[in-house]
């Protein structure tokens, strides 16, 4: 797959995602899950990371997400050395910069929605800064996100978390992510809990809602019905063979 | 931080029927902690209170605790009298400021009957220790006149101007009665807390009236009395007259100091109380051990919030707050429902307790012994919490962002 020949020529330093010989071996395990993996990712671009399930695609997401540490290589997010990173200062970046949409279940059902929404904002302080720079209410930005994907809050009410469908929650957990102003979105399988109506769907709102923002949205997905919402799409096994 | 709160309270909330039941276990555990902790300190209080302003307790040769149980709180009696000329002689003194006479062994319906003079009144006044305070009327003047106390005359539904017949014995459906010498209510006390409620005090004439008639005079004749009640000034010359009584053998005299026997009696009985406090610790501990396999079990269930969060840059030390935030929500509700069970509670049994025992509780309010109980319940808390809160902050670092795998 000749995915990777759209690499930017740009140099790294301007890469919202740069990573180069990534590796990654589970403690104790015998093979490593990932091997020198090259990425580079700019803000306002939006990669689909293709694959069956079981290759490690999940893993690289929480690297990238700075979850997991990288056993070697290079990982730069948002300007942050991972590697050099400890893990409570990946947190916080993780918290002030990265989205993340799960498969599902991205909701805690104990919270309104509005109180999801607003969760990011809690934990981390430079989202509340970003908010207060644009001179927004914490629950007008979410408002105004949640109705950028397409729904509206008011309609939704005092509905419960577990009273939405699927595609719903998706979107809200979308506008969470987005929410604060995080540079970067990763999405993991966020549309296989979805019909293909309502995958096109959520894929268009959440595509809109990321290019308006200028962030840089990698999604992992086994679907290759996705691929027309990228610009371009990467496989774990293009990505070991590119230089970035 | 108060965000954090919220939301491990609303996860508690969440699981409500679990958290519902762990709190039910730990409120009872710490109400059963509190209950013997008060009790503990209530009956102290009350028991010194009931002690009063006497200073020392003189009565015929006996064990000290025996002449303090059956004179101030009418437990056992004394079976040896007094002869009325060492009042008299040791109302001359110079130590001491009061000396009143008391004569034990009488009940009316079960409450005990005590003998006695006027001055009784001016100088037993518990805990203030000034005169004696009344609801109602004053105190009696002549043989036909009485006095109740204030459980007394609840109990026996009289008031100011009924009548009353002496019956002699401590029985409470004493064979004995006679109608011969009824006596009139002249006076009622305020409650003071104490066995003293429960008293009905006559003076020593009615008593030997009553018992001539009866032809029970014999040796409590008018000549002798059961105990007596001293007051001293200075105080502190109690240790000597104590010891120069205690030698005296014409007649053969026991001089008890009522704090200090008391102390004693009470450091006896601490012994079993410490059984008591051990075991509902011990309750509180296996309460807390519940909630901790409560924890453990929902954690499994969890790990997709758990996921949530970590996603949102919750890191390590966050997920261990919001857990052991969590056991101390639990404990601290636990701990003010316990608190406020046993305080709702004892108010409820306050009248049963004083009517069985005459012994009134006072302070309802939380006292500092508590606050130690309550502060001791949460650090152990705390030390439970760690546990799934370490591991389920573990966990979390090792699922990654999917923890289905």
């Amino acid at each position: 797959m000749a995915a990777g020949a759209q690499a930017s020529s740009e140099g790294p330093t301007r890469a919202l995602v740069h990573c180069e010989g990534l590796s990654f071996r589970w403690p104790g395990a015998e093979a490593p899950t990932l091997q020198h993996l090259n990425l580079t990712l700019h803000a306002g671009e939006a990669v689909l990371l293709r694959g069956e399930s079981g290759q490690g695609k999940s893993t690289f997401l929480s690297l990238l997400a700075g979850i997991l540490a990288p056993s070697s290589g290079s990982l730069t997010v948002a300007g942050h050395d991972f590697h050099a990173l400890g893990q409570r200062q990946r947190d916080r970046v993780r918290g002030a910069d990265i989205g993340v949409i799960f498969q599902q279940f991205n909701l805690l059902p104990f919270l309104s929605i509005l109180d999801n929404l607003l969760l990011p904002i809690r934990f981390s302080t430079e989202r509340q800064a970003r908010l207060h720079a644009l001179g927004a209410s914490p629950e007008k930005a979410a408002e105004a996100l949640l109705s950028a994907l397409g729904l509206s809050l008011r309609a939704l009410g005092n509905r419960s978390v577990g009273a939405l469908s699927v595609g719903q929650q998706q979107r809200v957990a979308a506008a969470r992510a987005l929410l604060g102003g995080p540079r970067l979105i990763l999405a993991d399988e966020p549309t296989s809990a979805l019909d293909p109506k309502n995958r096109d769907a959520f894929l268009r709102a959440l595509k809109d809602a990321q290019t308006a923002r200028g962030a840089a949205l990698l999604c992992v997905s086994h679907d290759p019905a996705l691929e027309p919402f990228f610009d371009r799409t990467v496989t774990l096994a293009a990505l070991q063979g590119d230089t970035p | 931080m108060s965000a954090l709160l919220r939301l491990a309270g609303a996860s508690l909330l969440a699981r409500r029927r679990t958290t519902g039941l762990m709190l039910l276990a730990l409120t009872l555990s710490c109400a059963l902690l509190f209950g013997v902790e008060k009790l503990r300190s209530e009956l102290r209080t009350s028991a010194y209170a009931a002690v009063g302003a006497v200073d020392l307790i003189v009565g015929a040769r006996t064990a000290p605790e025996q002449l303090l149980l059956a004179t101030v709180f009418h437990y056992g009696a004394l079976s040896t009298p007094v002869p009325r000329a060492v009042e008299t002689e040791l109302a001359a003194h110079p130590a001491v400021r009061f000396a009143i006479p008391l004569s034990l062994g009488d009940s009316v319906a079960g409450l005990p009957v005590v003998g006695t003079i006027p001055a009784y009144f001016a100088h037993l006044g518990t805990p203030s220790k000034g005169p004696l305070a009344f609801q109602a009327g004053g105190p009696f003047a002549s043989e036909e006149e009485a006095v109740l106390g204030a459980e007394a005359a609840r109990r026996l539904g009289k008031g100011l101007g009924d009548a009353l017949t002496l019956s002699h014995g401590l029985g409470a459906q004493s064979f004995l009665e006679h109608g011969d010498h009824p006596l009139r209510v002249v006076g009622i006390l305020a409650p003071t807390g104490t066995p003293l409620d429960q008293r009905i005090l006559v003076s020593l004439e009615a008593l030997h009236a009553a018992h001539e008639g009866l032809g029970v005079g014999g040796e409590e004749g008018e000549d002798n009395i059961s105990a007596l009640l001293l007051g001293l000034s200075p105080r502190a010359a109690a240790l000597g007259l104590a010891a120069q009584l205690n030698r005296s053998q014409d007649p053969p005299l026991t001089a008890a100091l009522p704090a200090l026997t008391l102390a004693g009696l009470l450091r006896w009985l601490g012994a079993g109380e410490a059984v008591l406090q051990v075991l509902s610790a011990f309750v509180v501990a296996v309460a807390l051990a519940g909630m901790l396999a409560m924890m453990l079990a929902s954690l499994e269930q969890r790990r997709r919030e758990m996921a949530v969060l970590r996603a949102l840059g919750a890191g390590f030390p966050t997920l261990l707050f919001l857990l052991l935030a969590e056991a101390l929500i639990l404990t601290g509700a636990a701990l003010a429902l316990g608190l406020g069970l046993v305080h709702g509670g004892l108010a409820l049994a306050a009248p049963a307790l004083q009517s069985a025992t005459g012994l009134t509780l006072q302070g309802l309010g939380p006292t500092a012994g508590e606050g130690l109980l309550a502060l001791g319940a949460l650090a152990l808390a705390a030390l439970a919490g760690l546990l799934p809160a370490w591991l389920a902050a573990r966990r979390a670092l090792m699922d990654g962002l999917s923890p289905q795998s």
